[in-house]
């Protein structure tokens, strides 16, 4: 088990909707992993900094959870081919916290 | 000769995160706008003070930043 850190940057013209049952599809294939999401932070609409695929604005959310790292590739790939996901930032959060120990 | 004798060394800047005892984190847009010009650039360590260990981990938040289209890789 490790946990994980994921921003992802969303197509900004989902409706709220169809933004949940996304994030459902991937809390689920999370959780159906005998992982555990210990926190969902919705950013909401947000400008980019630069033009990612013909976006100007995107909907971010960040999601911590613990998972077997087994599970990482299959999310990834999940994630990859998920079209309404703009981008997405996947980030171990163990060696973040052995460095804010050193310091 | 007068000259070098005014000569000052300027003062040594401290670290912020050594001082406020904080670590660079990606989300934290705010922060890391300090650290970059305005061309998105980041600073090097003799601008920032920063010490050799936190300005790595502030250059991987800035990229990550980067990454995900919060900070800019270039602006004008």
């Amino acid at each position: 088990m490790r946990s994980y850190e994921i921003m992802l940057a969303i197509n900004p013209q989902l409706e709220d909707k169809e933004l949940d049952s996304l994030l459902e599809k991937l809390k689920k294939l999370i959780t159906d992993a005998k992982g555990e999401i210990t926190k969902t932070n919705k950013w909401g609409k947000r400008k980019l900094a630069f033009e990612i695929k013909d976006f100007t604005d995107a909907i971010y959310v960040v999601l911590n959870f613990n998972v077997d790292e087994k599970i990482i590739a299959e999310l990834e790939r999940v994630i990859k081919l998920e079209e309404r996901v703009v981008r997405y930032l996947l980030t171990l959060q163990q060696k973040e916290k052995i460095q804010n120990k050193d310091s | 000769m007068t000259r070098y004798s005014s000569f000052r060394r300027p003062q040594r800047k401290v670290c912020l995160f050594c001082k406020d005892k904080i670590s660079a984190d990606y989300k934290d847009i705010d922060l890391l706008r300090k650290f970059i010009t305005e061309q998105g650039k980041m600073l090097p360590r003799r601008a920032t003070g920063n010490c050799a260990r936190h300005q790595r981990t502030l250059a991987i938040a800035i990229k990550r930043a980067r990454e995900i289209g919060l900070l800019p890789y270039v602006s004008k």
